[in-house]
């Protein structure tokens, strides 16, 4: 590979990742009203850096809205660390994350020469970067929402959620990275937050330096959903209480006995010289006792109590009385408790 | 002998109607139980020529408290001579039987009582009155049938015409159905009864045994 060719291969990877940085910035930016700023914007798109800065620069002497503020500082922090000029771009980048802190870019998209420029104005600046409050749905006192934010330098941060005139402490401390707040939404007397707009504001400050951003959310209340008695408990089903016990011949045997030992003992203290009485009566009787025992041994026998399993049913009612009476009083208990929504709602400003 | 008879029944009666007009408070604790019988004899004496059939009614009552029973038992048989040709005379046979039971188990049971046979007219066979000291096991069939044998000793035995009976036994065997809960009883009670009467004249000693097969069926309730 010859030098010339070696040279030519480097120029065009950084005329690709550069393309590519800006395809990347471009997908993500907002319309331009302004024309100065227009033209900056297409001069940077047609790589004409030397074209794009000083276009840049017009418009911001002009009257632009934020978001095209905010846009005009993005091209010459782009523009100038394209042209090597990685304090001028670190500059413009860091004017630009003040105007839009939660601005970033795709260092898989974007020249490196880029992506330093942008850390060094990450790391020139206090900033409250990529606020976020949850969606989140919970018990008043019982369950917390999160919010999220990153602070780029180690400040105080103070974060409050202000309705109106009043403002709301949530938490006070000295930050950095990113911090994930839990926040239980309660006054400060432990009382749910009442329903309603709020802006959660999170604001860093260190030195001279500060820096604050801002979450709009919407508090929403509701009740508690109660839990309803149960009537059986799972995989465990009612058995029944009685059942037919196999066929005995107990009572036939108990019958044959008492009539035997009855028979054998009037046949042995029955007096010979007497004479052989009738014993109709003893026939009379043995034989009800006999048919009583027949009947018993052939009858399909009675249900008993299954003692097992009526205790089996005891335990088992005793368990859901007791389940009941729990959901009963966690029921008085829910009756009183709040549901509370929390809603972010759209970001209307910017970081300041 | 026919005032004998009258008086015995007389005293049952007594007996019943004390048990019966216990307030209900009182009975709570009890199970009392009135059952009238059909009662059916065999009677025999001496030898096999003295023998007697017959008929006749009864009532029993029994009262219980705790493990304890009290039974009385009474029964007039009109008995008549097996063989009309003999010359026999027929008698009325009055019998009460009396006697508190103890409960060792659901099974078994002691007993303590008394017997008192007379006869009208007195001449025509002996009169019986005896101690009887026994025991009985009960074993239920089924739920509400209970069967019973029954078997005692008859000591201390006095009999009108004179003598002793050092041997004397029972034996019975006993049907009882409880029918609505209990409230209804249908009974049925056989009793076998051999008392070796010996008498003595001039100095010699006569074995005059007694036996009586008796047949009791009945129906009554329980309160």
């Amino acid at each position: 590979m010859t030098r010339a060719a070696g040279i030519a291969r480097v120029v065009l990877a950084l005329a690709l990742l550069q393309s590519a940085g800006r395809a990347a910035w471009a997908q993500a930016a907002p319309s331009v009203q302004n024309a100065t700023l227009r033209r900056a914007v297409r001069a940077y798109e047609t790589l004409d850096y030397r074209q794009a800065i000083p276009l840049a620069q017009a418009a911001l002497r002009e009257r632009l809205s934020g978001a095209e503020r905010g846009r005009a500082y993005e091209i010459l922090g782009f523009a100038y660390s394209g042209l090597d000029s990685l304090i001028k771009g670190a500059e413009a980048f860091r004017q630009a994350l003040l105007i839009n802190p939660d601005m970033r870019v795709d260092p898989a998209r974007t020249s490196p020469r880029i992506t330093v420029a942008f850390d060094l104005a990450l790391k020139q600046s206090l900033l409250v970067r990529e606020l976020r409050v949850d969606s989140t749905r919970i018990v008043g006192g019982q369950g917390t929402a999160l919010i999220r934010y990153t602070v780029t330098q180690p400040a105080r941060v103070r974060v409050t959620a202000v309705a109106g005139t009043r403002t709301i402490a949530i938490d006070s401390g000295v930050a950095t990275g990113q911090i994930n707040l839990p926040w239980p939404v309660l006054l400060p007397d432990g009382n749910p937050l009442p329903a309603g707009n709020y802006t959660v504001v999170v604001q860093a400050a260190a030195g001279t330096s500060s820096f604050s951003a801002s979450q709009p959310i919407r508090i929403e209340r509701g009740s508690v959903d109660t839990l309803p008695h149960i009537t059986a408990l799972p995989e465990y089903q009612f058995r029944p209480e009685t059942e037919i016990p196999p066929r005995s011949w107990r009572p036939f045997g108990l019958a044959f006995l008492y009539t035997g030992i009855a028979v054998a003992g009037t046949l042995a203290l029955e007096s010979g010289d007497l004479g052989d009485g009738a014993r109709r009566e003893l026939v009379a009787v043995g034989g009800v006792t006999l048919g009583v025992g027949l009947v018993s041994l052939l009858r399909k026998p009675a249900p008993q109590p299954a003692v097992a399993n009526i205790d089996f049913n005891n335990l088992l009612r005793d368990q859901i009385a007791r389940r009941n009476a729990e959901t009963a009083r966690d029921n008085v208990a829910r009756r009183r408790q709040v549901e509370l929504r929390v809603i972010p709602l759209p970001k209307t400003g910017v970081g300041r | 002998m026919r005032r004998t008879g009258g008086r015995a029944v007389g005293r049952a009666a007594v007996v019943l109607l004390a048990l019966t007009a216990r307030p209900p408070d009182r009975l709570s604790a009890q199970h009392v139980a009135l059952v009238p019988q059909f009662v059916v004899g065999d009677y025999r004496e001496q030898s096999a020529g003295f023998a007697y059939g017959g008929i006749g009614f009864g009532a029993g009552v029994a009262a219980r408290w705790r493990r304890f029973t009290g039974e009385v038992q009474y029964a007039s048989v009109d008995y008549e001579p097996d063989d009309d040709g003999a010359g026999l005379q027929s008698f009325r046979a009055v019998r009460l039987d009396g006697g508190l039971r103890y409960a060792l188990s659901g099974t078994v049971a002691v007993e303590l009582g008394g017997i008192r046979r007379e006869m009208d007219p007195e001449a025509a066979a002996q009169s019986l009155s005896a101690v009887r000291v026994g025991a009985r096991l009960s074993q239920l069939l089924a739920p509400g049938a209970r069967v019973t044998l029954r078997g005692a000793y008859l000591a201390a035995a006095k009999f009108s015409g004179g003598g002793s009976a050092p041997f004397a036994f029972e034996v019975g065997l006993g049907f009882m159905g409880e029918l609505a809960r209990g409230r209804v009883r249908l009974t049925a009670d056989y009793d076998f009864q051999h008392v070796g009467r010996k008498t003595e004249a001039g100095g010699t000693e006569f074995s005059v045994p007694i036996q009586e097969w008796l047949l009791r069926a009945g129906a009554g309730v329980a309160f």
